[in-house]
């Protein structure tokens, strides 16, 4: 089956078929596919990251403007 | 004062010095990166002895012979590089060379004459695999011959990158 390889360290795709690409992954190659939901999951990690610790800010300030 | 000599050579044999990689994609094969080079896969350990043909360079002429004078003289004619492949060991388990090449597969086959080394000199040739056509004898150890078609003039002496 054919499928779109992706190097993240170049940012090269090509079009190659399932074994040729299970040969390519030593070199740093995988399916764009995976590429893209790995980022998509790095993007969610970072987001909530960023609101818990706006969470924490809120919760410091109103602790204290109660002090 | 007569003609220096030519510094004297540090001369090697390739087995286990020359590399050859098969990169997919290089952006300008005219000057490949580092991170490119690293995405290619290195074959060289599975070339058996004697098992590469081609990838050089024939050029010819064309007479350019006038009426002043008797002596046809030639100007550079065109550049063709014949049969290029090279040969392969085969996997008994069909993990080789003809997983990572199938028919059409096009890239580059990187030649790092004397070894993957920064600064040093290699040649990137564009080609296609046009075939690939496994050994029938059986008393020699099984192996595979790669054709390609080479489909831009290759880039002879560029510096390796570091």
């Amino acid at each position: 089956m054919a499928v779109l390889a992706y190097h993240p360290g170049t940012g090269h795709s090509v079009l190659v078929d399932d074994a040729q690409l299970a040969l390519m992954r030593r070199a740093g190659w995988m399916a764009r596919s995976e590429h893209d939901e790995h980022e998509a999951a790095k993007a969610a990690a970072a987001e909530a990251a960023a609101q818990a610790a706006a969470k924490t800010d809120a919760k410091a300030a109103k602790a204290a403007g109660n002090a | 004062m007569p003609a220096p000599p030519l510094s004297p050579t540090r001369r090697y044999l390739p087995p286990g010095i020359r590399k050859c990689y098969f990169v997919f994609v290089i952006a300008n094969y005219l000057l490949p990166t580092r991170a490119e080079l690293n995405s290619g896969l290195d074959v060289s350990a599975e070339i058996p002895t004697g098992g590469v043909t081609g990838f050089s360079l024939q050029g010819s002429t064309a007479d350019a012979g006038d009426m002043g004078s008797k002596f046809t003289s030639t100007v550079a004619g065109r550049l063709t590089s014949g049969t290029n492949s090279i040969d392969s060991y085969l996997d008994s388990g069909d993990v080789d060379v003809r997983t990572l090449l199938p028919r059409l597969t096009t890239g580059n086959v990187v030649w790092m004459w004397a070894g993957d080394i920064p600064g040093g000199l290699m040649d990137v040739w564009p080609v296609q695999v046009l075939t690939q056509a496994i050994d029938p004898n059986t008393e020699d150890v099984a192996k595979v011959t790669i054709q390609f078609a080479a489909t831009r003039v290759p880039a002879i002496n560029v510096r390796i990158p570091a």
